[in-house]
């Protein structure tokens, strides 16, 4: 999977401040009100998947590339949320944010049997490791954001390091759903990069 | 092609009348005792409140015996099977009506009326209390209720209970006292009389024994017996309680009370 | 010539044969989202199609028939829930007539749960799968040729 942002060099202060005092109003509101009904949408198209997977041991390529846009999307969101990159995140599924760059590679097949061991025992050999893990990571995450956000008042940029931390947290939730999406088979590394 | 859309409608239509029908059918012609499995019938207190107002109807219509010999004959009666009845679910009441009928019968709330007829009919304070035991059993198993709600919806009975409109009341009285119980709800209604005469200690003989010479006398088909008839006893049912083996250490305890004395005071 | 000829399974490619597939598999949005309400089923069939049809007129076919066969039964359904909540909020009366169409509803869902199933397998091998009165119907509205208007004269002219 290829995922990344880049990094920006400079961020607008103005941005920044706007972001922070009304960007709930006018991004999470519009953005969060459509994720919703297309995240339903998607959940009803993973939960058929499941049983389509079952039979046929493929993951139907359009419901794939359904949920490939929905996780470019919400990641495009998200890297303002976290003062990561300006500008205003475009909607729709098949926008290419020149900064946001998210890439699912379809599976051509998927074992039947790991989809049934992830039903059964995915939340002693996925979601307990890499929750533990992620749990203090996300802790970090907000101290980093936290800071950042300063950082960018002052100096007008992310520290390289902060970036690179949150985009690597950001990166492991992905694949950590990606795993248990059953988007792919490759079992979750435990590493940012 | 227009025909042929119009004619897979009407199979996909004949076939829907089919399911309904069919299920219609199944559900009226089988006894599911619907009232029971689900929790949406009357409770006690309702029955108790429907059986009060059919007793005020019942009071202008009949009239009652009230002799002391007659009531403290039936007051040991009724002792001697309520005394063995393990937590029942009402306050019995036992009246004694003045009509020649051969006959007993439940309205709801546990009151049970005799006709004098029966007790004139009868040979021993045994066989009344046979009786008694039948009409017993089918208060406790809440047949009265049953067959209330099978006839007149509950939506109706429940009105009843707000309203007390006297004609309808007297609608269902009339039910109530005509018509019969189903053949389970009887079989249900016998077990459960031969199995409170033996804890009673009076021998569960005695149902078959009145019975059978009831039946015996029914080939005249007496006016009398008419009533009788709506509670059919047939042949099945009386080897059943005549047969009953009691258990080994069964003792029959003859209830002391002069029956000739007590049939006397009828007059 | 009427309708435009039918594709072979061997002409169509595996993305077709899975969307046509998912449209009969709509009917456990409902199960999905967690709403045991049948009216989801039917708005997600209706979702299916319109994002559907464009795709082709194999896929457009299951669709439509997927989704006109879920109107009745979410209707009989429907109407099911709502004498039942009458029921428990008004006459408290469990009539054979409501017996006798509860069971027809769970026949008819039993039914198109099985037949479903049947042309979801059809599809995801390529193979058209018709039902009784919704297959001709889907077929029609999905394979007829329709006329380009020919238009002679242009509509848009300049204002000079």
């Amino acid at each position: 999977m290829t995922f990344n942002i880049q990094y920006a060099e400079r961020q607008s202060r103005l941005e920044l401040l706007l972001r922070s005092f009304f960007g709930f109003l006018y991004i999470l509101i519009p953005h969060g009100f459509l994720l919703f009904f297309f995240g339903l949408w998607g959940a009803i198209l993973s939960f058929i998947s499941w049983f389509i997977i079952l039979f046929t041991g493929r993951y139907p390529q359009s419901f794939f590339e359904f949920q490939v846009g929905l996780a470019r999307w919400q990641t495009r969101l998200n890297a303002r949320v976290f003062n990561l990159t300006d500008g205003y995140p475009a909607f729709g599924m098949t926008h290419a944010d020149p900064a946001v760059q998210v890439d699912i590679p379809y599976p051509p097949s998927l074992s039947r049997g790991l989809l049934l061991a992830k039903l059964f025992f995915g939340w002693l050999f996925v979601l307990i490791p890499h929750g533990f893990v992620l749990f203090f990571l996300a802790i970090g995450v907000m101290i980093a954001s936290f800071i950042g956000w300063w950082m960018i008042l002052f100096t007008g940029s992310l520290p390289r390091g902060f970036h690179n931390f949150i985009v690597g947290y950001m990166r492991w939730s992905q694949r950590v759903n990606n795993y248990m999406g059953n988007l792919t088979d490759e079992y979750p590394p435990f590493s940012l990069d | 092609m227009r025909t042929r859309i119009w004619r897979d409608l009407l199979i996909l239509l004949a076939f829907a009348a089919a399911i309904f029908f069919l299920g219609y059918w199944l559900v009226k012609k089988v006894d599911w005792q619907l009232a029971d499995r689900f929790e949406l019938g009357l409770t006690i207190e309702q029955e108790k409140k429907l059986g009060d107002l059919m007793k005020d109807a019942l009071w202008d219509n009949f009239d009652t015996i009230d002799d002391p010999t007659i009531d403290s004959a039936v007051s040991v009666i009724t002792q001697r099977l309520l005394s063995a009845l393990d937590s029942p679910k009402y306050q019995y009441n036992f009246v004694v009506l003045k009509r020649d009928e051969i006959n007993a019968f439940t309205i709801p709330g546990g009151n049970i009326y005799i006709f004098a007829g029966l007790i004139e009919e009868s040979e021993s304070p045994e066989e009344v209390a046979a009786v008694l035991a039948h009409e017993i059993g089918h208060a406790e198993k809440r047949h009265v209720v049953q067959k209330l709600i099978k006839e007149f919806s509950l939506g109706a009975l429940v009105a009843i209970l707000s309203g007390g409109d006297p004609s309808v009341l007297m609608d269902v009285l009339q039910q109530v006292i005509g018509t019969s119980f189903d053949r389970e709800q009887e079989e249900e209604a016998d077990d459960f009389a031969l199995t409170l005469l033996e804890q009673a200690q009076i021998n569960p003989k005695n149902l078959a024994v009145f019975f059978d010479r009831l039946n015996k006398k029914g080939l005249s088909y007496d006016k009398n017996l008419e009533l009788i008839m709506t509670h059919p006893h047939n042949d099945k049912r009386m080897a059943k309680s005549r047969g009953y083996l009691t258990k080994k250490d069964f003792v029959e305890k003859k209830i002391e009370l002069d029956w000739s004395k007590v049939k006397g005071a009828l007059e | 010539m009427t309708h435009h000829p039918l594709p072979q399974p061997d002409d169509i490619p595996i993305r077709e044969k899975e969307d046509a597939m998912g449209a009969y598999l709509m009917m456990f949005a409902a199960v999905a989202v967690g709403l045991p309400l049948p009216v989801i089923n039917l708005i997600a069939a209706v979702i299916y199609y319109f994002v559907n049809r464009k795709k082709s007129r194999f896929v457009h076919f299951h669709s439509l028939q997927a989704l006109l066969s879920q109107i009745p039964t979410t209707l009989i359904n429907w109407g099911l829930v709502v004498w039942a909540l009458w029921i428990v909020f008004t006459d408290l009366t469990l009539t054979p007539e409501f017996w006798s169409y509860a069971i027809l509803a769970a026949v008819a869902t039993v039914f198109y749960f099985v037949v479903s199933m049947i042309a979801a397998y059809k599809a995801r091998q390529g193979k058209m799968y018709y039902f009784l009165l919704f297959g001709k119907l889907a077929y029609d509205i999905a394979y007829r040729i329709r006329d380009t208007p020919q238009s002679s004269e242009p509509v848009n002219k300049p204002p000079f």
